[in-house]
């Protein structure tokens, strides 16, 4: 905590520091509203939406130890090349689990020209050691603005 | 079991398309602000793109993976020390960050498109500026950001430059015969 001024030399220099943390605020609010500013006029770069033709999550159910896939059906509606990286969020659980699949998409990169459709296989692997229940999260492309579709991966015991 | 899903790629609402001349627009548009700017704002908005694109990518497996593993070392006590005596969070805290993936994916779309010299031919197309709805800026951008997000550019880069390299048709042989040497000359002249 900073000792209270005594005389009157104290009395200046704090006035003189308070004077100085102003100037130096007033600085880099001004300078980070002239940025804020300066970024509202840059040139904007066309992006790329994902919009999955229904709402419907993708369901699959798999036992413990075993294999799914999702499979993407990709069409291109802009006018150029669009890139293409299937990506897979976290799975959450009901009970708050967080599971980090391990999955791998084919292709797993590629260019669609405009108006060319592509499919994209995401094959997931569980774990032996996943508590079973239901796991929602996102199939989405790398890159693109948030969005994707949603999934749901029912992890079963195995059945003797 | 297997699940299957129709999605397709399209335009952002309410702005313009991927054109080629809204790419091209695009593309001078950057560069004739870089006479406007200086270079610290430019390397800086760069960097605040490059980390946006990480904080975007941490939400994803691989990202997360990615990030965990750089936060439990040595370069993310290094990176935040780095970070913090070097002033670095504040310089990049106030930046706007750039959308480095869209004009990295742009600016290659523009090297396949089919209507590029008509789109020269035509008057130039102004380029739309970013305006008021750029999402807010973080905070604080972390170092761990940064450095996920330079690796998903990278990824990008070189998955893009071989699409580039694969869409110009089927590779050269691998073998190339060579040619025969030319005689050689053995004379005191040319010695």
């Amino acid at each position: 905590m900073t000792e209270p001024p005594h005389g009157a030399g104290d009395a200046l220099s704090e006035i003189l520091r308070l004077q100085t943390e102003f100037q130096g605020r007033m600085v880099d609010e001004t300078l980070r509203y002239l940025r804020r500013v300066q970024g509202m006029f840059e040139p904007h770069s066309p992006g790329t939406v994902l919009r999955p033709d229904a709402s419907d999550a993708l369901a699959v159910t798999v036992p413990l130890g075993g294999r799914a896939s999702v499979v993407l059906d990709v069409e291109n509606r802009q006018r150029v090349h669009t890139a293409l990286a299937a990506v897979l969020t976290p799975l959450v659980g009901d009970d708050g689990t967080t599971w980090f699949v391990d999955a791998d998409a084919r292709p797993a990169f590629r260019l669609l020209a405009p108006a060319e459709q592509a499919r994209v296989t995401v094959r997931l692997r569980v774990p032996g050691d996943v508590p079973p229940g239901l796991y929602r999260g996102l199939v989405t492309l790398r890159g693109l603005h948030p969005a994707g579709v949603p999934l749901e991966v029912t992890v079963t015991e195995v059945v003797a | 079991m297997t699940a299957r899903a129709q999605v397709r790629l399209v335009d952002e609402p309410d702005r313009a398309g991927r054109t080629t001349a809204a790419l091209v627009a695009s593309l001078s548009g950057r560069l004739a602000a870089l006479s406007l700017v200086s270079g610290a704002d430019v390397v800086g908005a760069l960097a605040a793109g490059v980390a946006a694109l990480g904080r975007q990518a941490a939400e994803t497996t691989e990202g997360r993976r990615l990030r965990d593993g750089l936060a439990h070392g040595r370069p993310a006590t290094n990176a935040a020390l780095l970070w913090k005596q070097l002033g670095i969070e504040r310089w990049l805290s106030t930046m706007p960050p750039s959308r480095v993936l869209d004009q990295l994916r742009n600016d290659a779309a523009l090297l396949l498109v089919d209507d590029l010299a008509e789109t020269f031919e035509l008057p130039p197309l102004v380029a739309e500026p970013t305006g008021a709805d750029r999402p807010a800026d973080p905070a604080r951008i972390d170092p761990l950001d940064l450095m996920v997000g330079m690796w998903v550019l990278a990824t990008d880069t070189v998955d893009l430059v071989q699409a580039l390299a694969d869409s110009s048709g089927p590779p050269t042989a691998t073998v190339v015969p060579g040619r025969p040497a030319p005689a050689r000359v053995d004379g005191g002249v040319l010695r």
